[in-house]
């Protein structure tokens, strides 16, 4: 009978497979020897296209049901468990009906049926691809989509929450909303498209009537609807689409980005909601949207594309001052205020944030939606937006209209070089110095002993430099003041908007372009712009000029002049931070040993600048995978500190070296020593430098992660996630603080507490985030790709997990040669081969190749780790606890698949000895 | 008690029938008792997502060991067996009260599943996968999976080892099957 039922099978997979019934009967009539077969087929293929409504769930509708016939579904027609009430809108994609769920809730829903014309088994796997994210959207401003399917005629359909309102657009206009109540309705509607995509959801169709308004006890209350409409219906900018269904396109070519009009190879990203809320929010400025639905519609298809693609926009207060007569007196009007008035408004910040996030180039835009809401806030506050630093005058002019005591990053790059403009650079440096001297000086007997070196140490130089100070700080004024700040005429429009980068680029490229008169004075100059390229983490630059100045201020500065080892340590900081390959390294030691040399022997071994470049000296042993030497130089330096009579106990510079041999402690899972440590560390840092300083947030993060090493993750995992806002505002995204502390908590959560889910947000940011941030051949971006494989491998995608798992491998070897990884980075790659190898003989059923290749990387591996072991001096460490078990015991299984017991046995060995000494440190946890 | 789970799981990976006997009545429990902290933690008349109990289950067993990646396949089947048990349970004890009887608040009843909806349904269904584990049994695993656990298809195939399209086959054909018997015991009783 066997035989008779997988004919069965086959006949019926095939017949299954085809498309209409006249196939079918065609295919039957040649495949059925006996009529019986035959019916027994046709009855299977009766009830497949007819499924019990058991398997409604989360399957996909059958081919069948396809060929749409035009029956339109009216009130009282049931669709699936939805009764339909009345018809309450009717959009270009369909039309949508209030209707009642009676199973398993008795409710009202909205029930959107999609028109004709869409191939309704796709749009249905694509929404079904998505329902997992949308399901984890839970968000006061979002509508949730609760289901979908397809109607008896072949229709695809969505539920969901029913939302009883009017289009944003109307809603202001008709209430009269002021310009900063329409800002205030806009920016719930951010956070919930920024929820969206922290849950890996991107919009794709924001536009005014998927914003509604209700009414919350009389408050607005705005609601995003049609979530994962838009990306299950694939709706795109097509000849096709743009003229079979006008109709539809009507009001939508308005608010699609440029790289959606383009249908280019770029994929949609969160970047291209950014626009469509840009669109959004010049809508509700000025009443039109940025280029008017009529205008687009009226050109052919082409230049439609090109004017969304390339056509610069007029800034909102532009357009107002071209609109005219009574359109004019009615946007006004509408927003309850005067016609000049209005267009005031506009100026400056509102039109910067507008045209931000319409740039073109979506690299330029905002790159989340938060940095969106903040400068509305920002603007909303009297703070200055980050979408511009257009003018001097215009940050002065908002920092003392706030009259408070600190400006964002960008004003106080300006205020550096404004300083520096009018007293030359060493001065601004001597200011900074100033009060980490006065911290040490807390100490009172000290403070008069270091107040009369310095001034001694002062006279010097003013005597050495007597002749030239006054001529080099005239010169440095003049460059900054003639050929960079002139540019920043308040009057002149400056296309783009100039950053601090631009200035910096502006007057590296006149340097570049003629050289100064004087060449000190132009070390000078590349020296300071040097040092904020490298604090706004632009080190390719910041290392161009630095090297540039560096030998000049070498060999023309007197030999105790700070100025050389501060340029030396900015250099050797940005070195270490690109290390592109070893001799980045190598040269950032030379340079950082020879920074400590000097101030050591003009400030003294106990200053606590010399104490500072000792310490990045090493740091640079754990680059070099020299950990034992790191660590004896930490201890070293730590006595050194202490016995200092200008460090006290609680100095932030004390800290700093508690904070270094806190994490070394860390490192080397002894928990004990490392505790305390760190604990004095935060406890300093949050006295002296407020919670939201660097130093702060580091260790507490290391603090986190050494609840991790005691095996507390879920406590760990927490702790973390509180810090990540924190750091995203003072960091920013994209720094690589920020970047190291998401992949710690993607760590947890993958490799400790195997929650795929918790990750899953994360993993897709990180990756986002290196690949624009460090570009795709990177350290960054190969670590991101291991934990993205990893992810996938939980989530039992088995086929993704190998692919991204190849490719983070790859990265690594593509970054020149493995010994310019860092150990940090060695220890990552050795991970990145041991998941491939496990993925590999995780497979159902291994071959001889992939057996053979697991073998490679999983020996490979275990190389690493044994030379890593080596250079850790033997003892535990962090990678003991789950990367390197893991590797043994994939070792352990493998040999077991290749049937070689014996080295199954020699690997289990190993593990076990790990396991007794892991067991070992967790009792003495206890 | 995850720790049972885990050290049964390992038994089972080196070959002791008898642990997988034994990991069953701990599964069930285990899945109780994600249910009863799930919905004491939602609002009344919420249904619980059977995919994510299933899943928060595995992690709460295997949460902290090392060596998750075994025994994972045993877990998932475990889980859904359970699950059916515990719906074909609640089914048979709910068609009892109807004939008199107290109501015993079951966590597990209040699942997003649509055979956890039809009481009726999910006892002529179990009594349907029966015959079909006689004539087909990865069929009938497929279908304990799909109907009782709601898993999705590429989660299925990962844990049976095997692709997403043999998965998919299957399931077509078991559907299919499956729907076929279901109609005709309606067409009898809608046509008297």
């Amino acid at each position: 009978m066997k035989n008779r039922r997988e004919k069965l099978e086959a006949i019926f997979e095939t017949a299954a497979a085809l498309e209409t019934d006249a196939q079918r009967h065609d295919y039957l009539e040649r495949a059925c020897p006996d009529a019986e077969l035959r019916k027994e087929v046709e009855s299977l293929l009766d009830a497949m296209k007819n499924p019990d409504s058991l398997f409604d769930q989360g399957d996909t509708v059958s081919a069948s049901t396809l060929a749409a016939t035009p029956v339109l579904e009216q009130p009282g027609t049931m669709i699936g468990r939805y009764k339909l009430l009345q018809k309450v809108g009717e959009g270009g994609m369909g039309v949508v009906y209030m209707a009642e769920q009676t199973e398993p809730v008795v409710r009202k829903v909205a029930l959107k049926i999609i028109k004709l014309g869409m191939d309704t088994k796709q749009v249905v796997a694509r929404f079904e691809a998505e329902r997992q994210a949308l399901a984890m959207m839970d968000h006061p401003n979002i509508a949730k989509v609760l289901d979908a399917g397809a109607t008896d005629t072949g229709r695809p359909y969505f539920v969901m929450e029913l939302v009883r309102g009017v289009p944003i657009t109307e809603y202001c206009d008709k209430n009269k909303l002021s310009t900063q109540e329409r800002l205030n309705l806009f920016i719930p509607v951010c956070q919930a498209i920024q929820h969206a995509h922290q849950k890996g959801v991107i919009h794709r169709d924001i536009k005014p009537s998927n914003v509604m308004v209700t009414l919350n006890d009389g408050e607005p209350h705005p609601m995003v609807i049609d979530f994962g409409i838009a990306k299950a219906t694939n709706q795109k900018l097509t000849e096709k689409t743009l003229f079979t269904n006008y109709a539809q396109m009507i009001g939508t070519p308005a608010y699609m980005s440029p790289e959606q009009a383009e249908m280019s190879k770029l994929d949609v990203d969160t970047r291209t909601d950014v626009y469509s809320l840009g669109v959004l929010l010049y809508e509700l400025l000025t009443g039109t949207t940025p280029f008017p639905s009529k205008e687009l519609l009226s050109m052919g298809y082409g230049e439609m594309q090109r004017v969304i693609a390339e056509k610069e926009p007029p800034k909102p207060s532009t357009r107002m001052s071209t609109m005219q007569g009574e359109e004019l007196t009615v946007t006004a009007d509408k927003r309850s205020v005067e016609v000049v008035a209005l267009r005031k408004q506009f100026q400056g910040d509102l039109d910067w944030i507008v045209m931000k996030a319409l740039e073109k180039d979506r690299t330029h835009r905002y790159e989340t939606v938060n940095g969106l809401v903040s400068d509305i806030r920002r603007h909303l506050d009297n703070e200055p937006v980050s979408a511009a630093a257009p003018t001097f005058s215009y940050q002065f002019h908002k920092f003392y209209r706030r009259n408070r005591k600190y400006m964002r990053v960008a004003a106080v790059i300006a205020a550096l070089l404004v300083l520096a403009a009018s007293f030359a650079t060493f001065q601004a440096v001597r200011a900074t110095r100033a009060s980490q001297l006065a911290e040490a000086a807390r100490r009172a007997e000290l403070k008069q002993r270091i107040l009369a070196q310095e001034k001694q140490k002062d006279a010097e130089t003013a005597r050495e430099r007597a002749v030239t100070a006054e001529a080099d700080s005239q010169a440095v004024y003049d460059f900054l003041w003639g050929d960079v700040l002139s540019q920043f005429n308040p009057g002149k429009n400056s296309p783009g908007g100039l950053t601090i980068q631009t200035v910096l680029d502006r007057a590296c490229q006149e340097l570049d372009r003629k050289a100064h008169k004087s060449p000190l004075v132009e070390a000078r100059i590349r020296s300071m712009a040097g040092r904020v390229y490298g604090g706004i983490g632009l080190h390719n630059k910041a290392v161009k000029q630095l090297s540039e100045a560096l030998p000049v201020l070498e060999s023309g500065l007197p030999n105790t002049d700070l100025e050389i080892p501060v340029t030396q340590e900015a250099l050797a900081a940005a070195l270490v931070e690109l290390r592109r390959t070893d001799r980045d390294l190598v040269e950032a030691s030379r340079l950082l040993q020879s920074a400590a040399a000097f101030r050591t022997r003009v400030q003294g071994e106990g200053h606590p600048d010399s104490i500072r470049a000792r310490l990045g000296l090493a740091f640079l042993q754990f680059y070099f995978g020299n950990l034992k030497e790191m660590h004896r130089q930490l201890e070293e330096l730590r006595q050194t500190a202490r016995h200092s009579p200008l460090i006290g106990a609680d100095d932030v510079v004390m800290a700093e070296v508690d904070k270094a041999l806190g994490e070394d402690y860390s490192r080397n899972l002894r928990v004990g020593e490392a505790g305390p440590l760190l604990k004095h560390a935060i406890q300093v840092f949050n006295d002296k430098l407020g919670p939201d300083h660097p130093n702060t947030l580091e260790a507490e993060r290391w603090s986190a992660v050494l609840l991790i090493f005691q095996f507390r993750y879920q406590e760990g995992a927490a702790a973390l996630e509180g810090l990540l806002p924190r750091y995203k505002a003072v960091f920013g995204e994209a720094h690589s603080s920020t970047v190291l502390l998401m992949d710690t908590l993607v760590a947890t959560y993958l490799a400790c507490l195997q929650d795929p889910k918790g990750a899953a947000p994360l993993v897709r940011q990180l990756v986002e985030i290196c690949r624009s941030a460090s570009g795709p051949n990177s350290v960054n971006t190969a670590r991101a790709l291991m934990w993205e494989g990893l992810w996938s491998q939980q989530t039992g995608d088995l086929v993704t997990a190998e692919r991204t798992l190849r490719k983070a491998v790859k990265t690594y070897e593509a970054l020149s040669s493995p010994q310019a990884l860092t150990g940090f980075d060695q220890a990552n790659y050795a991970w990145a081969l041991s998941l491939l190898g496990g993925c590999l003989i995780e497979k159902p059923n291994p071959g001889t190749s992939e057996l053979n290749e697991a073998e490679e990387l999983l020996l490979h591996c275990a190389q690493i780790h044994e030379k890593q072991d080596v250079a850790w001096g033997g003892g535990l460490r962090a990678a003991s606890l789950v990367p390197i078990p893991q590797n043994l015991a994939r070792l352990v299984r493998l040999y077991e698949l290749k049937k070689e017991p014996e080295k199954a046995a020699v690997w289990r060995d190993k593990l076990s000895k790990l396991e007794a000494r892991i067991d070992a440190y967790k009792a003495k946890l206890q | 008690m995850p720790g049972d789970v885990t050290q049964l799981l390992s038994a089972i990976d080196s070959g002791d029938s008898n642990a997988a006997e034994k990991l069953l009545p701990l599964v069930y429990e285990e899945l109780r008792r994600v249910a009863a902290h799930k919905m004491a933690n939602e609002k009344p008349g919420q249904t619980l997502q059977a995919t994510a109990l299933v899943h928060d289950a595995w992690l709460r067993v295997a949460g902290s060991d090392r060596q998750q990646w075994r025994g994972r396949e045993h877990f998932f089947s475990a889980a859904a067996e359970a699950m059916r048990r515990i719906l074909v349970d609640n089914a048979r004890r709910k068609q009892r009260i109807r004939h008199g009887g107290g109501m015993e608040r079951v966590p597990l009843d209040a699942m997003d599943l649509p055979i956890a909806q039809n009481d009726e349904k999910c006892l002529r269904v179990n009594d349907y996968l029966e015959r079909l584990a006689n004539d087909d049994p990865e069929k009938a695993e497929i279908v304990k999976l799909r109907v009782f656990a709601g898993l999705g298809v590429a989660e299925i195939a990962a844990i049976m080892g095997c692709s997403d399209k043999t998965v998919q086959r299957h399931w077509n054909f078991a559907k299919a099957w499956l729907s076929r018997e279901i109609q005709r015991d309606d067409e009898p009783r809608g046509t008297a």
